[in-house]
């Protein structure tokens, strides 16, 4: 079966004054669809990286990334904004959640940004949340939500445009252990029922373990 | 995004401190446009509904002067072909129980409702039966309720020397008569005008109304040709056109002082959307993670500005029209005198929308920076931890193309504001600012860096300072400048009131030479109206201790487009214009050959020797130049002649002005008490002035001429400390975590507040001298441009209180902008500062 996602010779350079560091050596990497891989690595492996690229949030110094036959690379930042709109699903480390909005309008977010009426999104918002088991917390600002309500807030905005695709920054990083296994659960549950493709860093081997597969990067190399 | 872009607008109430500091910058701006606006508006319309007592006419003949036209010039006109009707009007200042008031009267018939006010507005009518009033008049609402009179009142009438009881039949109160000279006129019919006024028949203006065929530019040229020597023959827009002339120096000058504000409003804007951007860096990067395209993101943070600019320019505007009504009635008296009119405030239609319409883009145009730069947020960044904020790519980096630019500018300004002429005069002037904000924001990082060293002077909290100073340039430029602004305002425009004062100190010295004055006006304003009595002057000079009396007539005469002050003297006068050196004055009093100001024979390329020609009620009368003079003048010119021939030329036989000079070794005390004797039953105030008095009167007039450009450098000012105030908040927010990690290792609140109090001194410092600098450079060629700009030349010296003053401004600005952040900074919880989201 063809892969989902196609990582080939991918390279990527910093510069830090007058040093290039090489954050990414090389990488190739295959992934499938409904597959659910996490990536670890030590600090300064270039895991944050390879997600950053997987994303189309960054662009790589040399190599490819491929994702669903379209080569990320080869999009300019119209093409990538509209593709990280309609066929990926971000999680963030820390949430990243806009204060002023209320949960169900948080989730209704990548769909508004694709010119949705709000009114109209509210009922798939709210289906969403339900199903993260924050049926009870659809008006609630940010602010009043605990670490694991608002990961789980995150999880349903980055279903909200059924995306093919899933990437999470170690989604578990801020919260404690029950709230972070629940968030797992979630995940691993959003993946194999829908056959949705997740790729998640983390730095929690217990995390990892959670996934199908492993993949180790050492120095920016695949170990 | 439309749903997005409402969303928006919750922003306003997370901060609402900062909404309130940019509502405020913002309206102050739209509140300078709409007062001015409103001010200007109301003068020129006031002079308008006395135009509009034409009521359609094509064509308005008046005299040059207040001496108006022979009545049987009315025939003539009527006679003349393609003239389909004229009336004749009488429209004249009076004295009505000790009020100056409008006389107007118009000849009788349908045709003659004065621009609709006609029998309809009466109300009241006189007692039933008993003799007829004699002099039957109506008056104005204002001047009823002001005399307490109704129909049925008997008022005096004093004019032209004359006082003579008139009998009031009605008020008239309808909408347009409450706005003729603000409703203290009296209207009559011509032949109880004339006998009010003892003007033998003489009127003010025909109002002509073309034959169609002919059509009224065809009728001009005819009758131009025909009486044109004696009379002005000119659309009657042309009454409001000199007006709108004269009023142009002030508008000038009130438009550079709200530029200013503007551009300091805009900085405030800037740094207030440089914020929010910076705030919501991370909220940006993830929008455009999720796939938010830049477009429609820049399109929702430009919709908060609007937002902020359409409510802070309302709000502006209602500010603006209390105040516009409030200057009304603050307009210098010199001002009121060749208008002719008592104003009214009326509010143009489009002050309102024009002070929101462009405030609220000046708001856009500051906000479209930041905004740009903040959509263009990295997608990735959206994965980075939260903690200090990060400056955009590149802030502080110097841009020599930019700098060039602006260096190119800023010298070109000081070019063409000393070398040209006129409007182009005030585009240098302002281009001289421009180029510095400019040529300042290529060099960003060099600034910051500069403001941190200096407040590294400040020990260990400055060298804090410094830290935060030289990571945000673009907030440290945009606050420098705006005070750099306001400082350069106080500079320049003190040096050159201050050299105003001076110049025009020694020009009207010899005012202070004539011992006593007699006027009906005060001292502050060329006395023009109402008129004295001829006999006063021997009686005056008969009064034991007087040596002699020169006696002075003074009008505003329209020559060609433009209005002139006209002035007759005698020799012995001490007015200004006279006083030349060698005896060309003295010649002139005698009535040999005529004065002129040297701005407006520079304008018609006249120079001494060559030939005017007048036009007078008795005809056209050429007269050399024999000298021309160089004096600050309210309109766009004056001449003068000697005081016989004045008073023949233009059939004006009596006095504006009594000149006394006393014996030596007179008592002036005793004199001036007796002229008072005589005076004392006119039944409109006579003063008896002292040379002295005149002579700070004339002083003050200009004072009072410059008090709203005073004004408007202390709203500049205040402003700024709004800006500074604005931008140390940031500040705070800004370094939020940093200010917690040093309450964490031990650093002391008080240590905390010094900082961002050496923050502002810092900023405050260094706009300060760069302001001064400025200031000085504008003062500079600002007082090299005076001759070009106003029409006549003044001194320039260097002047040390307006950089006391600034100085004094600055410390105002810090303390207004800092102590409100410092004290906050200084309280920033600890565990929240340094806490994850």
């Amino acid at each position: 079966m063809a892969a989902l996602i196609e990582v080939r010779g991918l390279i990527k350079e910093y510069r830090r004054g007058e040093e290039g560091v090489r954050a990414l050596d090389a990488v190739d990497l295959d992934i499938g669809l409904g597959e659910f891989v996490s990536i670890m690595g030590p600090s300064g492996s270039g895991k944050s990286t390879l997600l950053h690229l997987l994303g189309g949030l960054d662009s790589p110094s040399a190599g490819s990334v491929t994702i669903e036959g379209n080569d990320l690379a080869q999009m300019g930042d119209e093409g990538l904004t509209e593709f990280r709109r309609r066929r990926l699903g971000f999680v963030f480390q820390f949430f990243n959640l806009l204060p002023t909005l209320s949960a169900w309008e948080n989730v209704a977010l990548p769909l508004l940004l694709d010119g949705g009426r709000l009114r109209n999104l509210r009922g798939g918002a709210v289906a969403l949340l339900e199903r993260v088991g924050l049926g009870h917390r659809v008006d609630h600002r940010p602010g009043e939500l605990s670490g694991g309500q608002l990961q789980r807030v995150a999880i349903a905005r980055a279903l909200m445009a059924d995306p093919v695709l899933l990437l999470a920054d170690e989604p578990t990083g801020n919260l404690d252990s029950e709230s972070g296994a629940e968030v797992l659960q979630l995940l691993r549950d959003c993946t194999r029922d829908e056959q949705r493709t997740l790729v998640m860093v983390t730095h929690d081997a217990g995390a990892a373990a959670v996934g199908d597969r492993t993949v180790r990067l050492v120095d920016g190399r695949v170990a | 995004m439309g749903g997005f872009a409402a969303l928006h607008l919750r922003r306003f109430g997370e901060h609402p401190g900062r909404t309130v500091m940019s509502l405020a910058g913002v309206a102050v701006g739209s509140m300078l446009v709409v007062t001015m606006l409103g001010l200007f508006g109301s003068l020129t319309g006031s002079v308008r509904n006395v135009a509009d007592l034409a009521g359609g006419a094509d064509l308005e003949l008046t005299g040059s002067t207040d001496a108006g036209l022979d009545a049987s010039l009315a025939d003539e006109v009527r006679a003349f072909p393609g003239v389909r009707s004229v009336v004749a009007v009488v429209r004249a200042p009076v004295a009505v129980n000790g009020q100056t008031v409008l006389l107007v009267a118009a000849n009788g018939g349908s045709e003659a409702q004065l621009g609709g006010i006609g029998a309809d507005c009466l109300e009241g009518t006189g007692p039933a039966g008993g003799p007829p009033p004699s002099a039957p008049v109506a008056i104005g609402g204002r001047l009823s309720r002001a005399l307490g009179a109704r129909a049925g009142s008997t008022v005096t009438v004093f004019a032209g020397g004359r006082r003579t009881p008139a009998s009031v039949i009605g008020v008239l109160s309808c909408g347009a008569a409450t706005q003729l000279n603000d409703g203290m006129f009296v209207a009559t019919t011509l032949p109880i005008a004339d006998a009010l006024t003892g003007r033998g028949g003489r009127v003010d203006s025909l109002f002509v109304t073309a034959d169609p065929a002919t059509g009224p530019a065809a009728l001009e040229a005819g009758l131009r040709g025909s009486v044109g020597g004696q009379a002005v023959v000119a659309s009657p827009e042309l009454r409001v056109e000199l007006a709108e002339k004269g009023l142009r120096p002030l508008q000038q000058g009130l438009l550079t002082a709200i530029s200013l504000a503007f551009v300091v409003a805009g900085f405030l804007v800037y740094n207030t959307m440089s914020m929010v951007a910076l705030e919501r860096r991370r909220e940006l990067a993830t929008l455009r993670a999720l796939g938010g395209r830049r477009g429609p993101l820049l399109r929702s943070f430009l919709g908060e500005a609007a937002i902020l600019g359409l409510v802070g320019s309302a709000l502006g505007a209602v500010i603006g029209v209390v105040t516009a009504r409030a200057s009304v009635g603050k307009v210098p008296t010199i001002v009121l005198d060749y208008l002719g009119v008592r104003p009214t405030f009326i509010l143009p239609p489009l002050a309102v929308p024009t002070g929101m319409a462009v405030a609220t883009l000046a708001t856009l145009g500051a906000a479209f920076f930041p905004a740009r730069a903040a959509v263009r947020v990295a997608p990735v960044e959206a994965m980075r931890p939260d903690g200090v904020l990060e400056t955009a790519g590149g802030e502080g980096r110097t841009r020599p193309a930019v700098v060039a630019i602006g260096a190119a500018i800023f010298l070109g300004g000081n070019l063409v504001t000393v070398l040209g002429h006129g409007d182009v005069v005030m585009v240098g002037f302002g281009a001289i600012t421009l180029g510095a904000v400019i040529a300042t924001a290529g060099i960003t990082g060099r600034l910051a860096q500069g403001v941190g060293r200096l407040a590294a002077r400040f020990g260990p909290t400055g060298r804090l300072a410094a830290a935060g100073i030289e990571r945000s340039p673009r907030r440290i430029w945009s606050t420098t400048l705006a005070v750099t602004i306001a400082v350069g305002v106080v500079v320049a425009l003190g040096g050159i009131v201050r050299n105003q004062e001076q110049s025009f100190g020694s020009d009207f010295a010899s005012l202070a030479d004539t011992d006593l004055w007699v006027q009906t006006s005060p001292p502050t304003t060329v006395p023009v109206q109402p008129l004295l009595p001829l006999e006063w002057a021997a009686e005056i000079a008969a009064l034991p201790g007087v040596r002699g009396v020169s006696r002075n007539q003074a009008a505003y005469m329209t020559l060609g487009d433009e209005q002139l002050l006209m002035e007759g003297l005698e020799p012995g006068t001490n007015v200004p214009f006279f006083r030349l050196p060698g005896d060309t004055g003295v010649r002139a009093a005698a009535g040999d050959g005529m004065i002129a100001s040297k701005a407006w024979a520079d304008r018609h390329g006249l120079g001494v020797g060559d030939t005017v020609t007048l036009t007078t009620p008795t005809g056209p009368h050429d007269e050399r130049l024999s000298a021309l003079v160089d004096l600050p003048v309210i309109v766009q010119g004056q001449l003068g002649i000697d005081y016989r021939r004045f008073t023949e030329w233009f059939g004006r036989a009596a006095l504006t002005g009594i000149e006394v000079r006393l014996q030596p070794g007179a008592d002036p005390v005793v004199v001036r008490q007796a002229i008072r004797n005589i005076v004392s039953d006119a039944p409109i105030p006579v003063n008896v002035f002292t040379g002295a008095e005149v002579f700070d009167g004339s002083l003050q007039s200009l004072r009072q001429s410059l008090a709203i450009f005073n004004a408007m450098v202390w709203v500049v000012v205040a402003a700024t400390g709004l800006a500074i105030l604005n931008t140390m908040a940031i500040s705070v927010v800004e370094r939020r975590r940093e200010l917690g990690i040093l309450r964490a290792v031990g650093t002391s609140s008080r240590t905390i507040r010094r900082m961002v109090i050496a923050e502002a001194a810092s900023i405050t410092a260094v706009g300060a001298i760069l302001g001064a600098g400025l200031g000085l450079i504008q003062h500079r060629v600002a007082i090299q441009a005076m001759a070009g700009l106003v029409g006549f030349t003044v001194d320039y010296g260097f002047v040390v209180f307006p950089l006391l003053t600034a100085g004094l401004a600055a410390v105002v600005m810090t303390m207004t902008g800092s102590l409100g952040p410092a004290i906050r900074a200084g309280r920033v919880n600890v565990v929240e500062a340094i806490g994850y989201e």
